[in-house]
């Protein structure tokens, strides 16, 4: 995809600043969403768990698969995919369910994730990672990255999941109020 | 033993006269300083270091009278600790009197055989964590100290309390050596020793003996350990507190965690209280005030001061003093505990509140509560109270000559006072012991993950057992074994039901409390009756029933009951009568709030509703559609607005917050003979009842409470309204008809009629049907959450695992239509002002087609 050549070429030449003075190097888990590669903070990440029975909940957000029983208790599953505009997930045999906790407008937020499949836990150090790449305002928002990383060849943008998640929900509150 | 007893009824008047005294007012300076040397004149007899104490008290004293100075208020307070010292020295001399003539152990007067129990049972894992906390200390965590003092302090208070004294007095020396840290780590042989004597004891007197006599040879030793002299130090300790005091003015140290702690007990410990002494006084008001509940009075404040005083709450204390200087009074009879004193005491209740809630509020964020509400003027009024039934000296002299003349009689017959062996004598000591059930507080948290745990213990069983794998395998033992675990989670599964259920007592008891406020306030006269109240509720619905109890009591003083000479005119007694009862009625929990009051104007109702646009002019409403109006918003009757009712928020409330609680109100009346208010609510907000549903491929969940009935629509008909809408006769009935999976916009759902079943509910006070592919079964389900991030799902109430382990969906039926007009492209306007013009729009359509039908006929 596009996103993927486009924010390769602005890394490179991208300035180096200390993302709000935060340290990004860590242990990330990484996973595939088509062809591209994502990195999760591993302290945000509760589970790895194979695909089940997903209850489709009527009326909600789109890129919401549904509700799943998490050991008695119920988490909402969202298809990252469809989040980030791309064709829902194909349910494969690599297709699982990574379980995120995270803290959003001060209460604790437990999910679900669709990914196509999850590759590594990756150790990525200060040094192999860059600002998000910057589109200069042209459509694609990249507030929900963290840093880009380099590994080798490869390139994993390291995901903020709570603006990707937390935000989705305010954005559709304010929808609501303006309707 | 003569000179004992004659001491005795002075040394109480003293102690009463010391809890009064104030240093600016020479009155009561006087009264202590002719009190003490009464008391030490009868000591004359007696000689010893008690004289010798007294005599020096008596000389400070008198030097206050004398010369009122700068430094009175310290000098007053070392002679208060001295006499409260003194009559403690009594007490125990008196006691141990007693004990060398029967050896037994008797409890005084005051207290009572239950709370005396209940005291004995908490004491094993007080002393547990006292040993604990001294080990700690021998191992030298030095933080210990602090904790274990508090421990030993606690320990003090009540024993001093329930007149145990050796007790007290050995607590109060392990308390002194307790305040250097290095020399209590230097002691733990004689701490332990000190523990392990307190077991006894409390064995000792749990069986009615006295406590072997070494307790004195303990106490020296620990005196001995101390860094000071026992009577330099209490002198020393008056000072500290007097100087914290003005410190603390200045600038207050913050409280550590332990502290914190120590105040979060306090505020639920003094809840309670309060919670009793509102019972009690409201007992004692209709005339039921014997000497055991004055007493129990009396108990609660004496906690909250000792507490508070811990904490140095000085407003509090001070309060808690006054109100229990005045039951003091009452106590011993020179106070009647007539409505003045009443009212006054109701008022030192509620003050106590508003201090409280200062407190609750300080302590989630860890600070220190500033200075709580000024209680001078109740304080000074609880005291002028006081001080005007301190009979005047001449009429005390005839009341201290009188005592040992009542006394002497039963002195001759026996060396047991009256009262203690009136108790010692009591039957059924024993069987209090037996019936009186031991408690374990445990921390709320625990019992919730408990109870978490115990909810997916039952998923999986039901899993397990409903699985297929199992179930076609041909084994009886398994079979046997299955249908053993089932039994066994179900019962855990109730258990875990009944641990987070508490009685209604409690919120009862608040509203008895607030009957009578309000009913002083509107210059009314209304009795409260409570039945059920032991009717148990899960806890979190308990605090939630009281606020639309509230405003349905609010309602019902306001509004239902009449003035007193009205009543009378129309032939019923002067007290009007709020009946609050609660009862179990199959797995629901009922409460109704029933007065005998005029009952509703259905007219005025009718009117205003027309006024206000809400029903037509040709509408006809039944006694109860019309009742139901006065729940909606902003819907008030009331000619006048009243500081408690009448701007119509109050009833919308109400349903509001029982719905939240998946529970139903409703509402009869009688004119002229009352009204009641009938709540219906889950018994817990855990499990529901549900109807379990299929649309589309999913399941879904109809809680059974909404539900009135299901029916084949073949059996009636079915219309179409203008294209769109769609509408069913039940019988004499059109209702509206949705198609469930439409308002769902699930899209591989049946939606011929033919195969459909329709599910008649109740959504908003009104019948509709909702079109289903099928109807699986009837069974509870533990309700769960939907989690977090699924914007929009407001026709939804929850989810719950079902028996497979999927997740089913629970409907909200009051927000199902609103999906409707959503779906139309309408607006979200379903809330508050919404539903009125839509049921009166309902009421039109179906009357509309009614007439259409006839032509189609």
């Amino acid at each position: 995809m596009t996103i993927v050549e486009t924010a390769t070429a602005k890394v490179g030449a991208g300035e180096r600043q200390a993302v709000e003075g935060r340290r990004l190097g860590g242990k990330y888990m990484t996973f595939k969403l088509a062809d591209e590669e994502y990195g999760l903070e591993i302290l945000k990440v509760r589970d790895v768990i194979g695909l089940m029975e997903i209850t489709r909940v009527p009326r909600t957000r789109d890129f919401v698969r549904g509700v799943i029983n998490l050991r008695g208790k119920v988490i909402p599953v969202v298809d990252l995919r469809v989040k980030f505009g791309m064709p829902p997930s194909a349910l494969g045999e690599q297709t699982v369910i990574i379980v995120v906790q995270f803290t959003w407008a001060d209460a604790a937020v437990t999910m679900g994730i669709l990914v196509d499949e999850v590759l590594e836990v990756l150790s990525i150090s200060d040094d192999h990672i860059e600002p998000p790449p910057n589109f200069g305002g042209g459509g694609l928002d990249t507030e929900f990255i963290l840093g880009v990383g380099k590994e080798g060849q490869r390139v994993i943008f390291l995901l903020d999941i709570g603006p990707v998640l937390g935000a989705a929900d305010v954005r559709t509150v304010s929808e609501t109020v303006r309707s | 033993m003569a000179a004992e007893n004659e001491i005795r009824p002075m040394m109480e008047r003293l102690a009463g006269l010391a809890m009064m005294a104030d240093a600016q007012d020479a009155d009561s300076l006087s009264l202590l300083s002719e009190a003490l040397s009464r008391v030490v004149s009868a000591l004359e007899g007696e000689g010893g270091p008690l004289l010798e104490r007294g005599r020096a008290l008596a000389e400070i004293v008198a030097g206050l009278t004398s010369e009122p100075g700068e430094s009175a208020a310290g000098r007053l307070d070392e002679a208060l600790a001295g006499i409260e010292e003194l009559q403690r020295a009594l007490e125990s001399a008196e006691a141990r009197g007693v004990a060398a003539k029967d050896g037994t152990f008797a409890l005084p007067s005051w207290v009572e055989e239950p709370v005396f129990r209940e005291f004995l049972a908490g004491t094993g894992a007080t002393l547990e964590e006292i040993e604990t906390d001294m080990l700690a200390l021998e191992q030298g965590d030095r933080d210990t100290a602090a904790s274990l003092r508090r421990k030993v302090h606690t320990l003090k208070g009540e024993s001093g309390v329930l007149g145990l004294s050796d007790v007290e007095r050995l607590c109060h020396a392990l308390e002194d050596l307790l305040a250097d840290e290095e020399t209590a780590a230097g002691s733990i042989d004689r701490m332990l020793a000190v523990k392990d004597w307190l077991q006894e004891a409390f064995a000792a007197y749990a069986e009615s003996r006295l406590p072997s006599a070494d307790v004195e040879a303990l106490i020296v030793g620990l005196r001995i350990a101390a860094p000071q002299t026992a009577s330099t130090r209490d002198e020393g300790a008056g000072k500290k507190t007097a100087t914290a005091v003005v410190e603390g003015a200045e600038e207050e140290p913050e409280w550590d965690e332990d502290t914190f702690q120590v105040a979060e007990e306090f505020l639920q410990e003094s809840d309670e209280g309060l919670v009793q002494v509102d019972d009690l006084l409201l007992e004692a008001e209709k005339g039921g005030a014997d000497a055991e509940k004055v007493n129990a009075l009396f108990r609660v404040f004496h906690t909250i001061k000792g507490v508070s005083g811990f904490l140095s709450l000085k407003e509090t204390t001070e309060l808690a003093h006054a109100s229990e200087t005045l039951l003091n009074l009452v106590r011993e009879r020179q106070l009647d505990l007539d409505r003045p004193v009443l009212d006054l005491l109701f008022e030192a209740t509620k003050e106590m509140r508003a201090m409280l809630e200062v407190l609750r509020e300080a302590i989630p964020a860890r600070r220190r509560p500033r200075t709580m509400a000024s209680v001078a003027g109740i304080v000074a009024r609880l005291r002028s109270v006081s001080a005007r039934s301190i009979p005047a000296p001449p009429a005390a002299v005839v009341a201290v000559q009188a005592a040992p003349a009542r006394v002497e009689p039963s002195v001759a017959a026996t060396p047991v006072q009256p009262a203690q062996k009136a108790q010692a004598d009591a039957p059924g000591q024993g069987q209090a012991k037996a019936k009186l059930k031991d408690v374990v507080k445990v921390d709320l948290e625990r019992v919730d993950s408990l109870v978490g745990l115990i909810g997916e213990l039952v998923i999986v069983e039901s899993m397990i057992a409903n699985s297929p794998d199992l179930l076609n395998l041909q084994s009886a033992n398994v079979r046997k074994h299955i249908s053993q675990m089932s039994k066994i989670t179900r019962d855990l599964q109730d258990i875990s039901m009944r641990m987070r259920m508490v009685p209604v007592r409690g919120v009862f008891q608040k509203m008895a409390r607030m009957v009578r406020d309000i009913s002083r306030t509107r210059g009314k006269e209304v009795r409260t009756v409570l039945q059920g109240e032991a009717t148990e509720m899960d806890r979190s619905m308990v605090e939630q029933i009281s606020d639309p109890l509230v405003h349905m009591i609010r309602n019902s003083v306001d509004h239902g009951i009449e003035e007193a000479g009205e009543r009378e005119a129309a032939g019923k007694p002067r007290d009007g009568i709020i009946a609050l009862s609660a009862y179990h009625q199959g797995g629901s929990v009922v409460i109704e709030v029933k007065d005998d009051g005029r009952g509703l104007d259905r007219e005025r109702i009718l009117a205003k509703a027309r006024e206000r646009g809400l029903v037509s002019e040709n509408d006809k409403l039944g006694d109860h559609e019309i009742y139901n109006l006065i729940f909606l918003p902003g819907f008030s009757t009331a000619r006048e607005v009243t500081e408690i009712s009448g701007r119509g928020v109050g009833m919308d409330v109400v349903r509001r917050n029982i719905e939240a609680m998946r529970g139903k109100v409703k509402i009869d009346s009688v004119p002229g003979a009352g009204t009641t208010f009938t709540m219906l609510l889950p018994l817990t907000l855990a499990i529901i009842d549900g109807m379990l549903i299929v649309c589309g491929d999913e399941r879904y969940i109809i809680p059974s409470l909404s539900v009135i009935e299901l029916i084949q629509p073949e059996q009636s008909a079915v219309y179409s309204l203008a294209g769109r809408g769609r509408v069913a006769r039940v019988r004499d009935e059109i209702l509206p008809v949705f198609s469930l999976s439409a308002l769902l916009e699930v899209e591989d759902a049946k939606d011929g009629l033919g195969q459909a079943l329709i599910v008649v509910v109740e959504s908003q006070g009104r019948k509709i049907g909702l079109i289903v592919d099928d109807v699986l079964a009837q069974q509870q389900v533990v309700i769960k959450g939907l989690g977090a991030g699924l914007p929009g799902t407001g026709y939804l109430s929850g989810s719950a695992i079902l028996s497979d382990g999927r997740v089913g969906l629970i409907l909200n039926p009051d927000e199902i239509p609103a999906l409707c007009g959503r779906a139309n492209g309408g607006s979200r306007g379903w809330g508050a002002h919404g539903d009125v013009p839509q049921a009166v729009a309902v009421r039109n359509s179906s009357e509309r087609t009614g007439s259409w039908q006839e032509e189609a006929r």
